[in-house]
């Protein structure tokens, strides 16, 4: 059951390094974080990629001494996207760990069997990779932090550029046979409302296998312009490579939760008139100092590790936590951190400005539509008639 | 021996014998107390040893059997809620241990006198024993039995993943080629008449019943979980067989041998874990069973818990109540022991109190006080009282001091009293000494008065003398004139002849000569009887070297002269019988000289007034017989000079010899006497070193002896030397 403990800034940092530190200054609080996410399985790569984040970030944190006296370190256990393994690993970090917060939870059911125990624990519950409306009532979750844009807010972004760009209004949906896929599918229905528009066809799958022929084979008859897949990566090319097979071409438009390296990795070179929504913005910019931290952030720890839209976000998250913590320096409590994210005062994480209120416990609005290249590789779709302009 | 008891007899009296008498006393009750403390303290002894030697031991005894029959009650619990099989095996050692002492702690009871108690508790709790041994039993049964119902449920776990795994892709596949002609990605689609016929659809309705029955089929196996009656296991069994022969008919009815094969494995493991050897429902039933048996366990050992807690609880109140009876017994033997160690101690303490207060408070103390009282009153100079002494202890003899101390303070006082008066006389001594200052100096007025006096006294007779001798020279001169005329006549006369007139002058000068003679004669007269007088008026307070008998024999001549001078009539026949081995010794002549002419002088008056009063009382002109006789004689005896004055005069009245060296003492007519003649002489002779003695018969005679000693002039250089002293 446990994959892996891991004392990064000990591990990383090195007995030199650390024995000066300790005769230097006095011994710093250590703030251990814990993750349970899946590492295997159909969404495995969407949590060895956001972990890759955190530990990025946080080994920067320590490396630089950010937050002065406070000292990150990491913990996480696989969980396999099953809610059960969630809710064991979480008590373990809870119970036996004893963590001050958990972070990059993967997914939506997981999310949700995990946040009753974090909520009734007091523990910080911070950045889940996942978009679910639940987890944006503040009010109910006073110990939930969200970084991402919610996937309501994809799928608005998703049928509004399809309304407005293309005029599209054939609209199909391919989801997942739970929570998630439930959510996404009602998601869209709202947002479809608001044009006064319905779904033209819908088709379902089971969790964790690719049995998606039949929901192809389904949304082809009803033909429509534009499917939106609410699932995974596996299931999610594979139902698009098929869709393909069958002479059904429509626009797939995924929800950022796909994870885009996976996406693209199982794809793989071609035209497959493939979108994805992003809640983050381009790893790959020059213009964001963010993305700039990140990626030197990541090849110090991971050298060699190839940057991607989910550990971008987990680097993003990670630094979010750092950046509350440097306003609660003299008081390392969970409740200044969260307190932290209850104020208006925007936190800027190298020129990321992050939100929050009272009543919003979500950092970021934004959505970004990316393409498939036909290299492969998802870039941002600043248009949709204008293709591959990157 | 009656020395002895007069001794201890004393010895009753002391205050030494009070307080021995209380420490006695004290040291008595102290002995008493120690007697009845050891006494107490052995019968504790054996009281205790009785508790140790049996109550103890019995109560330790039961005590822990009663903890032992609880551990053991308390087994059956812990074994209930144990997790595993070794928690049970250790239990069961524990319980075993348990068992072990539990044996061994009712045979050593049953020797307590308890037998019959103890057999019975003992039955009872080897039968509880039995009990929890058949709980331990049924536990590692259902706890092996849980063990295959875990694996049994995993197997299930991992049947349905592997079901739907395998069941959902066929049925998605098949559907999709019936519908499409399409198996793989990049194979070509078979024409519709080889994929849409009969036979797909009817593999396709297949596929999809299997899926449906294998959902039925573990619902059924998954609900077995839920199963708390053995009734409803073969109720469900019988239904997941029905399902099993359902499904088994479906896939027999599928052509295709590829998707046969995929299913039938499955089917299979469905099977076994539905109806094979230890299938789900067998272990159920099982497990329901052994729960039912252990639910009768669990329920008679309770009762048995129930009957060895209160028997164990029965057990500790009899052996309780023996130590508490024997612990009673101690207690209240302590308690008596405690009464009497308090009686004696307030009976000690009151006698020593008591006797502390007789002799202290009420003896001691008033006396104590007494004295104290008595010695600040002596302080403060009470000394009149004497100390009373009572009793025959210390503070008697303290008082008895006391009353010591008291004399002699009261001799210190007078002696004390002595000194002030001394201080007292000194001061009126310097008083007096001013006023005999006073005196002295108005003595020697008074004494030159005297001595004028005296003058005057001679004056009269010197006077006389010297008036004879001076008409005798008057008278010559006056007949000496006559003659210078008668010469001077004739020598002027012419008439006579110058015979004639040489005879004439040299009668006339004849003449003249002899009436210078005797002017002459009488005038050496007086000028001797004048410095009789100055040498009596002289002054000279030095003592020298003097020849007695002279000095008296002049000086009472000299009186004489001076009665004689200035009395009419006087006679008196004066005797002198002088020593003439008396000789010379230093004195101030002058004064002694005085002492005779006063004395003299005294003896005179007297002889003389007796004579008067003698003639008187005769009558005039008839004789009398007295006659007046006066004998100065002089001594020398054994260093010491008399000097006796001896008259036949009127004397001295017996009450009066002793007043008449008193100043102003005097029996003349004030016109006569000062008073002070006899005191000064008196005081001259003593300045001197001698004394005045008078022996006299009133009428008949006087007799003053004045005795000086031979070295008086010693005696007054010394008395001069300290008058110049001071």
């Amino acid at each position: 059951m446990i994959d892996s403990i891991r004392w990064l800034p000990l591990a990383l940092l090195g007995t030199p390094l650390v024995v000066g530190d300790l005769i230097a200054q006095e011994r710093p609080t250590l703030v251990r974080w814990g993750q349970s996410a899946a590492f295997t399985g159909p969404a495995g790569e969407i949590g060895k990629e956001l972990r890759l984040g955190v530990e990025a970030a946080f080994f920067e944190a320590n490396t630089n001494k950010t937050v002065p006296g406070v000292r990150f370190s990491f913990v996480y256990y696989d969980d396999g996207y099953e809610p059960e393994r969630a809710i064991q690993n979480t008590r373990k970090l809870i119970n036996e760990h004893k963590v001050f917060g958990l972070i990059g939870e993967v997914g939506t059911p997981t999310s949700r069997a995990v946040v009753p125990i974090a909520t009734e624990e007091g523990i910080p519950f911070i950045a889940p990779f996942t978009g679910a409306e639940f987890l944006r009532r503040a009010d109910q979750l006073p110990n939930v932090v969200n970084l991402r844009a919610s996937y309501r807010q994809e799928v608005d972004e998703m049928v509004d550029r399809l309304f407005d760009e293309k005029g599209i209004t054939r609209i199909g949906i391919l989801y997942q046979n739970d929570s998630f896929g439930k959510s996404g599918y009602e998601n869209t229905k709202l947002s479809l409302a608001r044009y006064g528009i319905k779904l033209v066809a819908s088709g379902t799958y089971e969790r964790n296998t690719t049995a998606v022929k039949t929901a192809v084979f389904d949304l082809s008859l009803a033909n429509p312009e534009a499917v939106i897949i609410v699932g995974s990566y596996k299931p999610a090319s594979m139902a698009i490579k098929w869709s393909q097979e069958i002479d059904f071409n429509p626009l797939f438009f995924n929800i950022s939760f796909v994870g885009s390296q996976a996406l693209q990795n199982e794809l793989g070179q071609g035209n497959f008139n493939v979108y994805m929504t992003q809640v983050i913005p381009d790893f790959m910019s020059d213009k964001l100092q963010l993305a700039i931290d990140y990626r030197i952030a990541l090849e110090n720890v991971w050298p060699g590790a190839a940057p991607s839209f989910v550990s971008f976000e987990g680097y993003a998250a990670a630094r979010m936590v750092v950046a509350a913590f440097e306003n609660c320096i003299k008081n390392i409590e969970p409740e200044c951190i969260l307190d932290r994210f209850r104020q208006l005062e925007p936190i800027n994480i190298s020129g990321l400005e992050l939100t929050f209120g009272p009543d919003d416990n979500q950092g970021s609005d934004r959505v970004y539509l990316t393409v498939l290249n036909p290299q492969g590789v998802f870039v941002p779709a600043f248009t949709l008639n204008e293709e591959f302009n990157r | 021996m009656s020395g002895y008891w007069s001794r201890l007899a004393a010895f009753r009296y002391k205050i030494v014998t009070y307080f021995y008498s209380a420490i006695g006393l004290a040291a008595l009750t102290t002995i008493l107390m120690i007697a009845v403390t050891w006494y107490s303290f052995e019968r504790i002894t054996v009281s205790q040893r009785d508790i140790y030697t049996s109550s103890m031991p019995a109560m330790v005894s039961v005590v822990r059997i009663s903890k032992l029959s609880s551990d053991l009650v308390a087994a059956v619990p812990k074994l209930l809620s144990a997790n595993s099989t070794e928690e049970v095996n250790m239990l069961s050692e524990q319980t075993g241990k348990i068992r072990i002492e539990l044996e061994q702690q009712l045979s050593l009871f049953q020797s307590f006198e308890q037998a019959v108690e103890a057999a019975e508790f003992s039955s009872l709790a080897l039968e509880l024993d039995d009990d929890i041994r058949s709980i331990e039993t049924s536990m590692q049964q259902l706890f092996e039995l849980r063990n295959k119902l875990a694996d049994y449920r995993n197997r299930l776990q991992a049947a349905e993943i592997e079901l739907r795994r395998t069941i959902i892709p066929l049925t998605d596949n098949q559907l999709f080629y019936l519908m499409t002609g399409r198996t793989e990605i990049g194979i070509p689609a078979v024409s519709k008449d080889i994929h849409f016929t009969v036979q797909e659809v009817n593999t396709y309705r297949h596929i999809s019943a299997i899926a449906r029955q294998s959902n039925s089929a573990f619902q059924f196996l998954a609900g077995i979980g839920v199963i708390t009656d053995v009734a409803f296991v073969q109720v469900r069994s019988e239904l997941f067989e029905s399902t099993i022969d359902t499904m088994r008919r479906s896939i027999d009815s599928i052509d295709d041998e590829d998707i046969r094969g995929k299913i039938e494995p499955l089917f299979e493991r469905l099977m076994i874990l539905g109806m094979g050897e230890e299938n789900g429902f067998v272990l159920k039933e099982q497990e329901l069973r052994l729960l039912g048996l252990q639910t009768e366990l669990i329920e008679k050992s309770r009762d048995l818990s129930n009957k060895l807690a209160s028997d164990a609880e029965q057990l500790v109140t009899t052996v309780q109540s023996q130590a508490t009876s024997s612990v009673e017994a101690t207690v209240q033997l302590i308690g008596t022991s405690r009464t009497v160690l308090i009686s004696l101690g307030i009976i000690g303490i009151i006698g020593a109190a008591t006797i502390v207060w007789l002799l202290i408070g009420r003896s001691l103390i008033p006396r104590l006080q007494y004295l104290s009282q008595r010695m600040r009153s002596m302080g403060s100079g009470n000394l009149d009282n004497p100390v009373e002494v009572v009793g025959k202890d210390e503070i008697a003899e303290m008082a008895s001091a006391l009353e010591i101390f008291r004399k002699s303070a009261l001799d210190a006082r007078r002696l004390n009293i002595v000194e002030e008066l001394s201080k007292d006389l000194q001061a009126k001594n310097s008083e007096l000494q001013s006023v005999l200052d006073q005196l002295q100096s108005a003595q020697s007025q008074i004494v030159m008065r005297e001595k004028l006096a005296a003058l005057g006294e001679l004056t009269a007779g010197v006077a006389h003398e010297i008036k004879n001798p001076l008409n005798f020279v008057t008278n010559f001169s006056d007949a000496s004139k006559e003659l210078i005329e008668e010469l001077n006549e004739i020598t002027e006369d012419k008439e006579i002849d110058e015979e004639e007139r040489k005879e004439e002058i040299e009668s006339i000068c004849k003449l003249l000569a002899d009436n210078v003679g005797r002017i002459k004669d009488h005038g050496s007269r007086a000028v001797r009887i004048v410095n009789d007088m100055l040498r009596m008026g002289r002054g000279g307070g030095q003592a020298q070297e003097t020849d007695i008998n002279q000095l008296v024999e002049q000086h009472a001549k000299l009186a004489f002269h001076g009665a004689r001078a200035s009395t009419e009539d006087f006679q008196i026949k004066l005797v002198f019988n002088l020593d003439p081995e008396t000789g010379s010794i230093e004195i101030v002549s002058q004064d002694i000289g005085r002492v005779i002419l006063n004395i003299v002088g005294n003896s005179c008056y007297a002889t003389h007034k007796k004579r008067m009063k003698a003639k008187e009382e005769a009558g005039e002109g008839v004789a009398i017989s007295y006659v007046p006789q006066l004998t100065v004689s002089t001594q020398k005896k054994e260093g010491e000079i008399f000097i006796k004055i001896h008259d036949n005069g009127f004397g001295i009245p017996d009450e009066l010899i002793e007043k008449i060296f008193n100043p102003f003492f005097t029996t003349k007519p004030t016109d006569e006497g000062t008073g002070l003649g006899l005191a000064l002489c008196n005081d001259i002779v003593q300045k001197h070193g001698g004394e005045i003695s008078v022996n006299s018969e009133n009428g008949e005679f006087t007799e003053m002896t004045i005795k000086i000693p031979e070295n008086t002039g010693k005696i007054l250089a010394d008395a001069e030397q300290k008058d110049s002293d001071v």
